[in-house]
């Protein structure tokens, strides 16, 4: 059953979240990765709900590959989360028990784009410019689980990651 | 200052310290500490490198292990330069500079993890498994941002940030107890 908009996602679930290729350096995510923009993300960083898509973690990926909006370039990465100890780790370590929430946002279909009923959003996260902002994106680094996947699909037969 | 300059990415820069560098063994001797000089790196220049605040350099193995980690970073930073100019984004040569001089002050055995940020940056990670961390951001003009993470014994991450010239950082990291992070 989709859970509603605002929903949060299950503590024992997954989410993809989108890296650049240049935040990416031997299997280690640079914080910045998880930081809010202003511009881009007033209402939380971007996320896609593994669990969604069915089927082994390959094909879950695989699926929030196709279900991207965005174009892929061939270093990008695709970081994965628990959604429970994220947020447990977050809390324990930041100095002022940040608690992030991690919330269904099911985008709808728009003009040529089809509608994503994995997306999602991670909130309470500080906006880039806070003084607090790299400390909290290399805390929910710390958080991502290997290994780190290929954002672009691979040729058929290599590896993903 | 930042400099957002877009060098050419396939041109080394004009100043390179690192190019020249060789691994070549050569006779052990003991670095001391404040009066290790770059000429001991095989570079031409006699500019004294003064008061090394992390460790001395003793023997030929460590000092391979900082040979060899001083290459490797040199060709990450190659590669996003690259990244940088073939993304059409900023690539500051204040902050490569600055990552620079840090280096050669704090020898590293082992090579952080280098990211770009988008601001054209260069941040340098050093992490181990437990989750300890000396996270920098080199701002350009002396100043580095950085978030440190150290584990009190048996409990939660300790944390530090901020911004503070290469001097002050230092006593930063000593007063953390994580330069050990350095390999």
């Amino acid at each position: 059953v989709e859970p509603a908009r605002g929903a949060p996602l299950d503590d024992d679930h997954h989410v993809l979240r989108y890296v650049r290729g240049r935040h990416v350096d031997n299997g280690n995510v640079e914080g910045e990765a998880f930081l809010a923009r202003k511009d881009k993300d007033a209402d939380g960083l971007s996320v896609t709900w593994l669990e969604w898509f069915s089927g082994s973690l390959e094909e879950q990926v695989a699926g929030a590959r196709q279900a991207a909006r965005l174009t892929y370039n061939s270093t990008d990465r695709l970081a994965r989360l628990n959604v429970g100890d994220s947020i447990s780790f977050v809390r324990e370590n930041h100095p002022e028990r940040l608690t992030l929430s991690f919330i269904h946002d099911p985008l709808p279909a728009e003009d040529k784009r089809a509608a994503d009923p994995s997306h999602s959003l991670i909130v309470g996260a500080p906006f880039e410019d806070a003084p607090d902002a790299d400390l909290l994106g290399d805390l929910i680094a710390h958080c991502v689980l290997p290994p780190v996947f290929r954002a672009k699909a691979p040729a058929s037969g290599a590896s993903g990651t | 200052m930042l400099d957002f300059s877009l060098p050419s990415a396939f041109a080394p820069p004009a100043q390179n310290a690192w190019h020249g560098v060789s691994s070549a063994p050569s006779p052990p001797r003991m670095w001391v500490q404040g009066t290790v000089q770059a000429q001991q790196l095989g570079s031409s220049t006699t500019t004294a490198v003064k008061d090394s605040p992390v460790r001395d350099y003793t023997g030929e193995t460590e000092r391979l292990s900082f040979l060899n980690a001083l290459l490797n970073i040199d060709l990450r930073v190659q590669a996003l330069r690259i990244e940088a100019e073939i993304d059409q984004v900023p690539f500051s040569n204040a902050s490569h500079a600055d990552f620079r001089a840090f280096i050669r002050q704090v020898p590293s055995r082992v090579r952080p993890a280098i990211f770009l940020r988008d601001n054209g940056n260069l941040r340098a990670l050093w992490k181990n498994d437990d989750q300890e961390q000396i996270g920098l951001q080199f701002l350009g003009g002396g100043d580095v941002q950085y978030v440190i993470l150290k584990r009190r014994p048996g409990g939660r991450l300790m944390s530090h940030y901020g911004v503070d010239g290469r001097a002050g950082l230092m006593a930063v990291i000593r007063a953390a107890q994580a330069t050990a992070l350095f390999g």
